[in-house]
């Protein structure tokens, strides 16, 4: 026995003696910005450790810091040359030194329409043979970590031929794929692909194409991105015939909606009937209901993200189009090919120009009148390609509703009275969007790329008069009138943003990235000059103020493959919001899960936090241009929401089918409601706090989804099951009741049938249960007098009708079925597209208002519900060239 | 013009309105006790009590056998039951003074008992009344006291009664000034008032010129009436709701707002009020 223990450590003993280091030994080094070389000369030289290696093969000139104590030597090598792509071994007593031999490379760069150079987002690249992948990003670029020994990639987009794209050597090295359009009757239009629902950790999300929203059945001959994102499953509408959005039981202020990254505050015109985008300028749109990335934050239940079209950066091409509400045209083209592009869409209603001389008569407005009753919007958006690694966006959305009035007129009588004088009015109603957008895109590295962006976004309403009154019939009479007065709100934002993609290997996707917000809210400035006969009686302003605030957030995510079945998206979103010396914070986690199941089912969880430092002040039943955005305050503090999902989904094998099924959970705290008893708002006041309330709101239920995406015949069918719910310590005693857009049971059917070359059918059904409805649920008299002697009122003295709880009754079940039929013909390079649509086609009396009517033969008061939108055919007629 | 024709025969259809009659289970809790009255000072209290009525009721029964204990500060006034105008009201037997609370008591068989309580509000300062002939407007000066207040401001045509005090006749239709009550759209359309609302939050303890534009012209010799109530914060609310009630009767974007009621088991007002008239001779 001890005999094997001293030959032991003979053994052990006499390498060490021979050798004099191993890889234990303590090395102690302090250099600063010396190459790898003079580095290994120094231990060399301390500690008689001898490097070989060939300095044509091996780079040793990369120079280096190093500050170690005591360290390990297997340490200190590693940190010497694992980051450099070079290996060690020990042979003998010398430490050789070899180039390593990568088993990964990284290839990247964008994926783009072969055509037009619009960059593609959502592109799948993917290496059949080790079934590896990924997607295109917002700005169509992608980043693929894969086998060092991949011979080719499979790229694929919806609309366009795949692409296989050959890999003659073994480099890391950025591959621009362009893409061919298919040959099929749709027009060359940037659609959607997403890889397989299986394949994505995100849930509780919907792609929309441009295709999907311009082959729905039109209202007037207008297209809308909102009303196709209501046909989606936890998507509400508002009232009949508007696009608001309410998504899983939130309101819409809760929508954070973005254009090229920059927020929209007001998304619709004509009092919510159409959406402020046009379609012609859209190239993606992206709608989030929950399972938010922790790139989004701000608000608590939707983020809408659309992507404006770069332009074409080869040739020219533009549309002209008439529709029955809107005349539009878009152009774009190359400011220098291959460089740099433009695209540039305006849209205007046009009915008030048709109608000036027939409005000017019925409202007396003189010859000299005016009448303007419109919207507009106009879009551009500016791509130029620095260099392969630099790109720039510039962007700009303006959009107003506007109504004004202008009189200018010599009266000979007034009421019936000889009187002579001469009236000038002018008076206006309006509010607009403005965004604007400066994006810088830059690859860092084949995995490291990232966006810079600088927006301003601000939202307004102004309504103004003036009035002169001057009587003729002097110096008899004196009067004179000269009256002005205004009233404007205004919220306002500019922001700067950077975002990082991040791809290390080929497990881990990593985003993070940081924004700050500088927030201005003007809520309700009200201004008069008045003056009578010479003498100035007003001259003053109301609400004059001004709040500022500045919104500061970090987040990083990562999507990181555990096995190939478990897959898992950490994140964190954190913000701080500081407005009128308050500070407010919060940490948002944001998880998300995917396992799959047997036969390519994938199981997906989420948990996501949300807060929103912004309210929307409203006593409307809708949502209006009237309304009002503030700050959180102490009395009112942000709000926040917590949300969870359940569900599966699957795209089938070829591609054609997607199913998801999902149930949610939503709790959502410091919601806030009018307070009963008090005028409307007219301004935030220093008082706004106290004309609201706070409580909390939940919403839960399922949602089911079943899309076609591919064939002559497309289409989905979407089901929701909803509660949602809202509590209120003064409102209904303090019991929960149900949300005003609660809805149990949502069902929409969209369908799309290709006839041959030219003809696209479409269809739409819907079918939801009806909305709460507060109604009087007694009435008694009223008194305006304290005696009845006086004279009495000239108008109906009415009633005092008793109104107690909200939302305890429901109004009737709504459905409604819109079809729509597409003629696209092209000939000698014009493309001729006809759109003829019917609206409500068998003319259901949906509900869209219940209240208390007299019925001038009984007599008698009746519950009376009012129905809009009959059946409503349109037609638009659009060139593209 | 077949263009215009076709406009406005898409938009009629898009704005069309249909309706029809529906029922709705609406849940009614049964009649209560309703109480109606603005107690002005040095007049007689009119006191209403009705029965409230279902939804989409417009006649609302009185109740003559209704038991009142009415009280000035600590004094009961008695009332009596009288028929005005064909409406039975009780009536108090003597006039209402300033500087105490009113409290009431309704009681009647088969329903709740009610109760209220109210003060009277200070009266309005009116001066330099102006009209002119064949003119369409009056002039005047209020003078408002430092504090909060609440007016409620009417016009009447004047007549001469035999003790050659000037009583109002009938109501004139005006407009007012949109920089008080922030009625933009008052000089966009025709729209002409009978009662204006105004709280002083605008002019406090200032003495302000109001011109009042007339629908009707002026005529020579006529006699205006300018009628300015101040009311209590209890009759406020009560008016402003009832206003914005009536004003948002069949309005498709709001919800039906409550009216504000101080009865307690019941419903409607007891509210102070006081009200100040300038008569303006028109020049």
């Amino acid at each position: 026995m001890m005999r094997k223990v001293l030959l032991g450590l003979l053994l052990t003993w006499l390498p060490l003696q021979v050798f004099a280091w191993n890889w234990r030994t303590r090395i102690s080094l302090s250099l600063n910005d010396q190459p790898l070389s003079a580095i290994c000369e120094k231990i060399e030289k301390e500690y008689g450790i001898h490097f070989s290696y060939s300095s044509d093969v091996v780079k040793m000139s990369r120079r280096m810091s190093i500050d170690v104590d005591q360290m390990p030597l297997r340490r200190v090598m590693e940190l010497l040359f694992s980051e450099n792509g070079i290996e060690f071994r020990r042979i003998g007593d010398q430490l050789v030194l070899t180039a390593s031999k990568a088993t990964t490379r990284t290839i990247s760069g964008y994926v783009e329409d072969a055509l037009t150079g619009e960059k593609l987002i959502g592109a799948t690249i993917y290496s059949p043979a080790l079934r590896v992948g990924t997607t295109s990003n917002q700005f169509g670029f992608y980043s693929l970590t894969t086998a060092r020994d991949t011979l080719s990639l499979l790229v694929t987009y919806t609309g366009y031929s795949p692409a296989q794209i050959p890999l003659k050597d073994k480099e890391n090295r950025q591959l621009h794929v362009k893409l061919g359009p298919s040959n099929t009757l749709q027009e060359v239009e940037v659609t959607e692909t997403l890889p397989q629902l299986q394949e994505q950790t995100q849930m509780s999300k919907v792609n929309l194409s441009v295709s999907q929203i311009k082959n729905m059945p039109r209202m007037l001959g207008e297209a809308d991105v909102l009303r196709t994102i209501q046909a989606m499953p936890g998507v509400s509408g508002g009232m009949e015939g508007t696009s608001g959005i309410h998504v899983r039981g939130g309101s819409p202020d809760q929508n954070l909606i973005l254009l090229d990254n920059t927020p929209v505050y007001n998304s619709t015109h004509l009092f919510g009937i159409f959406s402020v985008f046009n379609p012609d300028i859209i190239k993606n749109v992206d709608l989030y209901k929950g399972a938010f990335p922790a790139r989004y934050g701000g608000r608590l239940s939707s983020v809408v993200d659309i992507s404006m079209k770069d332009g074409d950066m080869y040739k020219y091409h533009g549309e002209v189009s008439l529709g029955l509400l809107a005349s539009k045209i878009m152009v774009e083209g190359p400011i220098k090919k291959g460089k740099t592009s433009f695209i540039l869409t305006a849209r205007r209603t046009y009915a008030d120009l048709i109608m000036s001389d027939f409005t000017k008569r019925e409202l007396n407005l003189g010859e000299d009148g005016e009448f303007f009753a419109y919207f507009y919007d106009a879009n551009i958006k500016i791509n130029h390609i620095f260099s392969p690694k630099d790109r720039l966006y510039i962007s700009a959305y303006g959009g107003q509703d506007n109504m004004s009035l202008n009189r200018n007129m010599t009266f000979d009588s007034m009421n019936g009275t000889a009187k002579r004088y001469h009236e000038e009015m002018r008076f206006r109603l309006g509010w607009g969007n403005q965004a604007y957008a400066l994006r810088w895109n830059h690859i860092f590295n084949p995995r490291l790329f990232s966006n810079v962006t600088l927006n301003y976004s601000q939202f307004y309403f102004i309504t103004e008069y003036h009035y002169k009154h001057l009587a003729l019939d002097t110096p008899a009479i004196r009067e004179s009138d000269n009256m002005f007065g205004r009233y404007m709100s205004k919220v306002q934002n500019a922001s700067a943003k950077i975002d990082f993609d991040y791809k290390p290997n080929p497990k881990h996707a990593v985003k993070f990235g940081g924004l700050a917000t500088w927030h201005i809210f003007q809520p309700g400035i009200t201004s008069f000059n008045n003056v009578s006969d010479e003498q100035e009686l007003t001259d003053t302003a109301y609400n004059n103020q001004t709040s500022k605030g500045v919104e500061l957030s970090l987040y990083a995510e990562d999507d990181w493959k555990i096995r190939d079945s478990v897959h898992l998206n950490l994140g964190v979103h954190t913000s701080g919001f500081l407005v009128n010396n308050r500070f407010y914070f919060s940490v948002q986690p944001r998880l998300g899960f995917r396992y799959i199941l047997p036969k390519r089912w994938a199981l997906k969880l989420s948990y996501t936090m949300m807060t929103q430092y912004i309210h929307l002040l409203t006593n409307n039943a809708t949502f209006l241009a009237t309304d009002l955005w503030v700050a959180a305050t102490d009395k009112v503090p942000p709000m926040f929401s917590t949300q969870v999902a359940l569900g599966l989904a699957k795209t089938t094998n070829d591609g054609k089918y997607e199913f998801s099924a999902e149930g949610y959970y939503k709790s959502m705290q410091n919601v806030i409601e009018y307070v009963e008893n008090l005028d409307n708002f007219n301004s935030a006041t220093s008082s706004w706090e106290d004309q609201v309330i706070q409580g909390r709101g939940w919403s839960y239920g399922a949602e089911l989804f079943l899309q076609k995406k591919q064939g002559n015949f497309r289409g989905w069918v979407a089901y929701t099951l909803a509660w949602s719910q809202r509590s209120f310590p003064n409102v209904n005693n303090g019991s929960i009741f149900p949300y005003k857009y609660d809805r149990r049971h949502e069902l929409e059917v969209v369908l799309t049938q290709r006839l041959g070359k030219k003809w696209e059918l479409s269809c739409q059904w819907q079918y939801s249960t009806g909305m709460p409805l507060t109604l009087p649920t007694g009435s008694y008299e009223q008194i305006t007098d304290p005696s009845p002697h006086l004279p009495p009122t000239t108008n109906d003295p009415g009633q005092v009708d008793l109104v107690q709880d909200r939302n305890t009754l429901r109004m009737q079940e709504v459905h409604r079925l819109d079809l729509g039929a597409t003629h696209t013909k092209t000939r000698k390079g014009l493309t001729y597209i006809l759109n003829i649509s019917l609206y409500n086609v068998y003319n259901q009396q949906n509900p869209f208002f219940y209240y208390y009517k007299r019925n001038e033969g009984t007599q008698k008061r009746e519950l009376t519900m009012m129905s809009i939108l009959p059946i409503l055919p349109s037609v638009s007629y659009a060139l593209r060239f | 013009m077949k263009a215009i024709k076709w406009h406005i025969i898409i938009f009629s259809l898009l704005f069309a309105a249909c309706e029809k009659t529906v029922e709705l289970d609406i849940p009614y809790e049964g009649d209560k006790l309703v109480l109606n009255s603005f107690v002005q000072p040095d007049s007689v209290i009119y006191l209403r009590i009705t029965r409230s009525q279902p939804p989409g009721g417009s006649e609302f029964p009185e109740v003559p056998g209704a038991v009142i204990a009415l009280k000035a500060g600590t004094e009961t006034l008695p009332t009596q039951w009288s028929i005005i105008g064909g409406k039975g009201y009780f009536v108090s037997v003597r006039p209402a003074k300033p500087g105490v609370e009113y409290n009431i008591s309704v009681s009647a068989p088969g329903l709740d008992t009610i109760t209220a309580k109210d003060t009277l509000p200070r009266r309005p300062l009116l001066s330099g009344p102006f009209a002119q002939g064949g003119g369409n407007r009056i002039k005047f000066v209020m003078q408002d006291m430092p504090g909060v207040d609440y007016y409620r401001f009417r016009l009447y045509q004047g007549i001469k009664n035999a003790n050659g005090e000037v009583i109002p006749s009938e109501r004139r239709l005006y407009r007012f000034d949109p920089s008080y009550n922030n009625n933009f759209t008052d000089m966009l359309t025709e729209n002409y008032l009978e009662s204006t609302l105004v709280p002083d939050d605008r002019f406090d303890g200032r003495a302000i010129t109001i011109v009042m534009q007339t629908k009707d012209v002026n005529v020579k010799d006529n006699i205006l009436l300018l009628e300015v109530t101040g009311l209590t914060r209890s009759s406020w609310l009560y008016l402003k709701t009832l206003e914005l009630q009536t004003f948002n009767q069949g309005n498709l974007l709001v919800d039906p707002s409550k009216v504000y009621s101080n009865v307690v088991k019941g419903y409607g007002i007891l509210g102070g009020v006081n009200t100040a008239r300038l008569t303006v001779e028109v020049k």
